[in-house]
């Protein structure tokens, strides 16, 4: 019976063994090998070169300054996306007139299509016709032509802004959901005993809904390091390399120069990269179960 | 019954599994048919084309029904399939580099040198010696873009040139300029966009997006006023020179008669303010009429030369595809057949997407479907190409990082193409 049993277990997991294997495994070892190849066209067949595709692709400076960009990109669009959620998430729990209807408007960027949110945005940003620049007019400061994807110093920031905008609504289902499971015999226990609103905020409900914090942050965080379509429709990476991303610059690296080598290496790094924060965040949330059961 | 469940899962994910592995092997079993030699007497070869799907007219279909008579012929079956650009990028050079692919290779301009010096397409110099194709039948620039360290490897198959003038004759009157004579050199086109520059209109508009156009036209300006791009032997790159120079700061001179913000933009951008009447001139491949027949149908507008520089000539480059054959297709001597028929005069006029490369039947083909054909003609005519290395892309965003650092005013046009070139020249030695 029991061997059946074990039987039955290997065969059920078998396929999705199976899957992983050749869906995930075998194609990252495969990039890793490649990342180890000079497959520069210009000479005909890959050159095997070891570790120093890394330290040149290092010392060109280009990889420093795409890592550069990609923390920025992550941590402001990932900070801002929670935090624009949370408050969203507690202004849409309080209890006032066509509530529901707010909480569906208030999803919408998240559900557009990633496309053409993106382009969507290009028009807003429009030097010319766009509708950032005739807001700030109509607000009395000015016509000006400022061009928001095309200036180096400014395209980072019109970026980021489109991407937090496009994915905040994720956090703020999130965290509604879990703001709605805190037990309101809490918040009546501490107005009793005279607890204001932001205590009450630090003490009840920060803590209950940590668990579900740390999983979005840890979500939005790898989706936002590998956010692609948005960076890519708005700006391509440009201007002068100002905007370029991990993904953006893989993309660019394989498909676009079709030098796959250093496009392995730029994603075998990146991934190292994101595997050190998901095992942070991971080991937080674990402890946090562990303190949540004690 | 919950035992059935699992079972019946199990199944459906095993079969699921088997359904792919089966269907991946049906595609191994169909591709190596095709590279695999001909058999018996009799039996048909088949050549796989791959090709390009572009614009709206169903390209596929006109190719295929030109194949029949070269199927007849030659007792071979066709098989053509059209990809979209991106998608033909994407596909074929793995798929190439695989030991796999069509037998007939529709390639980019760009790409040509990429193959060539990797070996996966064979150099055509005996197949040439043996046969009616002459270099001088075909525009000499779509012929040279197909060479790679002095041996032809892609036959030309159609060709676009970047750019034409293209200019608003109702703004030209307004401005009280002669609506049928556009501007011929640098400095008279910026002063008639000085004169058409006002109202919130403007004279033209410039751009350095993240597209190759712009570096199309700035290789153009910069051989037009005398210049080489490449020298001989391709290790070095020449666009810091003098004329490479002025063509940058002529491109950068025209942010004076543009809407600002040129670095955010590309040349449909351009196109676009140029239909919508903000600006008065624009400069575009000569497909840019279809364009405008869609979105303007009323203009009243004319096509002129690209200007030139004072004492220069007025010089375009080249866009455009040629066919060359895969270095793993054991059906070589066929594939070449079936350029040669491609690219003959009877045939280009039916199945080009864009200009036939051939130069008689890319005559008849601008007189009967463009305006201003000869105007079009003369362009490609003089047209040159751009630099055919193997590793032009990586050249090329270099090249439009050193247009977009002027551009954005963060570096002169000498200092900007003396550090792209000394990136390139690393590039091109290593």
């Amino acid at each position: 019976m029991k061997t059946r049993s074990t039987w039955l277990g290997y065969l059920l997991v078998g396929p999705s063994v199976l899957l992983l294997a050749v869906l995930l495994f075998i194609p990252l070892l495969y990039s890793l090998q490649i990342s180890l190849q000079d497959t520069d066209l210009s000479h005909g067949a890959p050159k095997w070169i070891g570790l120093s595709g890394y330290v040149d692709s290092w010392k060109s400076g280009e990889l420093w300054k795409v890592g550069k960009h990609s923390i920025v990109w992550t941590v402001c669009v990932a900070f801002f996306q929670v935090v624009v959620g949370l408050a969203a998430a507690l202004m849409l729990n309080r209890k006032f007139p066509l509530r529901w209807l707010v909480r569906v408007l208030v999803l919408l960027p998240w559900v557009l299509p990633g496309v053409i949110a993106a382009l969507t945005w290009r028009l807003v940003y429009d030097s010319q016709f766009g509708f950032l620049n005739s807001l700030i007019a109509k607000l009395g400061f000015g016509q000006h032509a400022t061009d928001w994807l095309g200036t180096p110093g400014l395209a980072m920031f019109s970026v980021v802004l489109a991407a937090i905008w496009k994915g905040y609504p994720f956090a703020m289902l999130m965290l509604l959901a879990a703001l709605q499971s805190v037990p309101q015999d809490q918040y009546e226990a501490a107005r009793i005993d005279g607890a204001d609103g932001w205590r009450q905020f630090v003490h009840i409900t920060l803590p209950s809904i940590s668990g579900v914090l740390k999983t979005v942050v840890l979500l939005v965080s790898i989706w936002t390091f590998n956010y692609f379509e948005m960076i890519y429709v708005l700006t391509g990476g440009g201007p002068i390399r100002s905007t370029h991303i991990a993904p953006t610059y893989i993309y660019e690296l394989s498909f676009g120069h079709f030098n796959f080598g250093e496009a392995s290496r730029v994603s075998v790094v990146s991934f190292l990269f994101i595997f050190l924060i998901s095992l942070v965040l991971i080991r937080q949330m674990h402890k946090n179960e562990r303190n949540g059961g004690a | 019954m919950r035992k059935i469940g699992q079972a019946a899962l199990v199944s459906c994910m095993t079969a699921a599994l088997l359904a792919g592995c089966g269907s991946s092997g049906g595609k191994d079993a169909a591709d190596s048919g095709s590279a695999s030699p001909s058999g018996g007497t009799g039996k048909k070869q088949t050549l796989v084309v791959w090709t390009l799907q572009q614009a709206d007219t169903n390209i596929q279909e006109a190719q295929e029904n030109a194949a029949k008579s070269f199927e007849d012929q030659y007792n071979a079956e066709v098989q053509i399939t059209a990809f979209p650009y991106d998608q033909l990028k994407s596909k074929l050079l793995p798929a190439v580099a695989g030991g796999e692919g069509p037998d007939v290779l529709l390639l980019d301009q760009v790409w040509i040198a990429q193959y060539a010096a990797a070996k996966y397409i064979v150099p055509l110099d005996d197949y040439l010696a043996k046969s009616e194709v002459k270099a001088d039948d075909y525009f000499d620039g779509a012929w040279g873009a197909g060479s790679y360290q002095d041996k032809a490897y892609a036959v030309p198959f159609d060709v676009g040139v970047w750019g034409v003038l293209y200019y608003n004759k109702d703004m030209f009157k307004a401005a009280g300029l002669d609506p049928e004579k556009p501007p011929v050199t640098w400095d008279e086109f910026l002063a008639y966009g000085e004169k058409l520059t006002k109202n919130g209109k403007y004279g033209a508009s410039n751009w350095a997006g993240s597209s190759e156009s712009v570096q199309c036209l700035i290789d153009a300006f910069t051989v037009a006023a005398g210049g080489k791009l490449l020298d001989d032997s391709g290790k070095k790159i020449l666009i810091n020179e003098e004329p490479g120079v002025r063509a940058l700061q002529f491109w950068s001179d025209m942010s004076k008669i543009s809407p600002p913000g040129s670095v955010g933009k590309n040349e449909e951008d351009a196109m676009t303010l140029f239909t919508s009447g903000q600006t008065a001139m624009t400069m575009y491949g000569e497909w840019g009429q279809d364009t405008i027949k869609t979105r303007a149908p009323n203009m009243n507008y004319g096509v002129g030369n690209l200007p030139k520089p004072e004492g220069g000539q007025s010089i375009g480059t080249f866009g455009g595809f040629n066919l060359a054959i895969n270095a793993n297709s054991s059906h070589k001597e066929l594939a070449w057949d079936f350029i040669q028929y491609s690219t003959n005069y009877e045939n280009q006029k039916k199945i080009t997407m864009l200009t036939p490369a051939n130069k008689k039947a890319a005559k008849e083909y601008l007189d009967e479907k463009r305006q201003y054909p000869d105007v079009i003609y003369q362009q490609l005519t003089t047209a040159t190409y751009r630099p055919n290395v193997a590793n032009y892309p990586a050249i090329a965003d270099l090249q439009l990082q050193a247009t977009q650092k002027v551009m954005t005013g963060d570096k002169s046009p000498k200092d900007a193409l003396q550090e792209a070139a000394d990136k390139i020249n690393e590039l091109l030695n290593k």
